[in-house]
């Protein structure tokens, strides 16, 4: 690709200059790519993640969408609710009383039912850790739990909420402050089939509590009790802001 | 020139309009015909701007260009290269679309 | 030898088919001058319909990780919208319902029974001292153990409410009585938002224990030697102020009070 040879003495100094600039630009263009190049991918989010693991991802996305998207039509009803209501406060005073009751069940100040698992773990030698019962608990919401208390056989039970802790204490747990002692019964208000079969995955929960060398039963109930209940605290720290 | 231009435009036209669904057995036979189709084109431009176009070469050297093309992959296939002769055809063909294409920049210009 | 150097140089240097050389432009027939013509149309043809094939092949490719990724990011960044827009309606909601309740006092009273609870959920958004937890994956390639897992989080929140915190959110999710962490590849899903390493959680609570209780926790002395074990990244910053958004909450399903 022969460029003509014979222009290049005509050139002036102004067009050297040019030339010169435009070349210094397009080296700097290059270079640039070179390392755009280069650097792509490497800190790209998800990059790592298989493609099962990326259409795990967009389901959990989509569920996401349709969670939000309720409680915008739900919100959305009650404004209009709210906006259409020409008898005084009367059915806004309900609508708070009717929130207030949902938000306590989850909250765990009062006591619920409804159709769950009852799950005992027992063991004669080793004692179930604290992180299994984060595990459990954590694969119980996983699966749609609302309402969950831990109780022994000495009467003593602690409702599980979002603060709820284990720690080991002794042979025992502490969970919220209170001493359980095993046999541990945790009773679950949710899907049945949908927490048991959660609970059931290869190398999930029921697999990791019989290697343990404990014993765990799942027992699917039309309806559990939740009776334990945790005093609505007032948080002195964490404030309610807008 | 004009008339190439203008047919050119109206088979772009025509291909996205018309919605043309493609035999699957002639899906892998599209990318390599479209790029003997490209090198047939830039060849016809250059040819012209060098004044040495000539219609009866533009149209032989189309069809043959698509037809070998297509050829190549079929019997790569067969032979299980199908993919490396396909490189290797649009390596060819690359080279040649950039030479014309060189040309015809040249001509227009003039570095 | 000689034969395949020429077909080389051949190649790169006369790209133009030699019949446009070896003819002397002549004066063609209407007729193949027409044919030219179809030739082009041919050729526009050609490409127009590679054009769309590839776009209908669009779905199909879309399965493709790269294409995923984006879906991903498309996906996020929606949702987050989304949850902007119910955290505006719940703002609105909330001062209308103010607004409706105030004036008289069991309306008052149902209010603020409403407000501590929805503070206890995580629905309300708080303001507190508290402490920055970040905690993230060592170099991938040196060990599976290196990444960030679920149970890693959730033992470190776990840690967190034994050391007294109040409120917790993980990357900017706060964590509710229904909240779940799951690990999905490289990414751990918070409330079916994905997040990726590095994992910040915030937690407001005591100042003057919080922090410290948390620094002697057995956990923490964990992810420190982590740090040294695998390259894993944790940290511990006590902060004089953190705002922790709400979340969206539905009514309970499954539950009815007793």
């Amino acid at each position: 690709m022969s460029e003509s040879n014979e222009s290049e003495a005509a050139h002036t100094k102004r067009r050297n200059a040019i030339a010169g600039a435009l070349t210094a630009l397009m080296v700097g263009i290059s270079g640039f790519a070179l390392a755009a190049q280069l650097s792509r991918d490497e800190d790209k989010e998800f990059s790592a993640a298989r493609e099962p693991d990326l259409v795990q991802i967009l389901d959990s996305l989509d569920a996401r969408r349709e969670r939000i998207r309720a409680e915008i039509e739900d919100l959305q009803e009650r404004q209009r609710a709210l906006d259409s209501d020409t008898q005084g406060s009367e059915a806004a005073l309900e609508e708070a009383e009717k929130r207030a009751g949902d938000l306590a069940i989850l909250a765990g100040t009062v006591g619920a039912k409804g159709p769950g698992l009852s799950i005992v773990i027992e063991s004669d030698t080793k004692h179930p850790t604290p992180e299994l019962l984060v595990d459990t608990v954590a694969e119980l919401r996983g699966a749609g739990a609302e309402a969950m208390q831990i109780s022994d056989n000495n009467g003593a039970s602690a409702r599980i909420v979002t603060s709820t802790y284990f720690a080991a204490v002794g042979e025992g747990l502490d969970v919220d402050g209170i001493t359980l002692s095993g046999p541990y019964t945790l009773t679950v208000i949710g899907d049945p089939p949908t927490m048991q079969a959660a609970l059931s995955i290869p190398g999930g929960i029921v697999d990791t509590v019989r290697r343990g060398g404990s014993k765990i039963s799942i027992d699917a109930h039309d309806e559990v009790n939740v009776s334990a209940t945790r005093p609505p605290t007032h948080p002195s720290h964490a404030q309610p802001t807008d | 020139m004009l008339i190439g231009a203008l047919a050119l435009a109206a088979g772009v036209v025509l291909g996205l309009v018309w919605d043309v669904a493609v035999p699957e057995a002639m899906e892998p036979y599209l990318p390599i015909a479209v790029v003997a189709a490209l090198d047939a084109l830039f060849g016809g431009v250059r040819a012209k701007l060098d004044k040495i176009f000539d219609d009866k070469v533009f149209v032989v050297s189309f069809i043959f260009n698509v037809l070998v093309a297509a050829l190549i992959v079929f019997l790569g296939d067969k032979l299980g290269v199908g993919s490396q002769l396909s490189t290797g055809v649009v390596v060819v063909l690359g080279v040649r679309i950039f030479g014309n294409v060189a040309a015809i920049r040249r001509h227009l210009f003039k570095a | 030898m000689n034969g395949y150097r020429d077909a080389l140089a051949e190649l790169l240097d006369r790209q133009l088919d030699h019949g446009y050389r070896q003819t002397e432009p002549r004066k063609h027939s209407w007729a193949l001058r027409a044919f030219s013509a179809v030739t082009a149309v041919v050729i526009g043809l050609l490409i127009a319909v590679a054009y769309q094939n590839t776009q209908a092949a669009e779905p199909h490719q879309a399965r493709t990780k790269d294409a995923l990724i984006d879906r991903v990011h498309q996906q996020r960044i929606h949702t987050d919208e989304l949850a902007e827009q119910a955290d505006t309606l719940r703002d609105s909601y909330t001062q209308a319902q103010q607004e409706a309740l105030a004036g008289s006092s069991s309306g008052q009273r149902a209010l603020a029974d409403l407000r501590e609870l929805e503070a206890l959920v995580g629905v309300a958004k708080v303001r507190g001292p508290g402490v920055v937890v970040t905690v993230g994956d060592g170099p991938v390639h040196n060990d599976a153990a290196s990444l960030v897992q679920d149970r890693d989080v959730q033992t470190i929140v776990n840690a967190l409410w034994f050391s007294g915190a109040e409120a917790i959110s993980i990357d900017g999710q706060r964590l509710t009585p229904v909240s779940t962490i799951r690990t999905a590849g490289d990414a751990i899903l918070v409330d079916f938002r994905p997040v990726t390493s590095p994992y910040e959680i915030k937690a407001i609570g005591d100042p003057a224990t919080l922090p410290r209780t948390f620094r002697k926790h057995e956990v923490a002395d964990r992810f420190f030697e982590y740090t040294h074990k695998y390259g894993m990244k944790f940290s511990i910053n006590q902060k004089e102020r953190l705002t922790l958004m709400g979340t969206t909450m539905s009514a309970p399903r499954y539950a009815t009070g007793t």
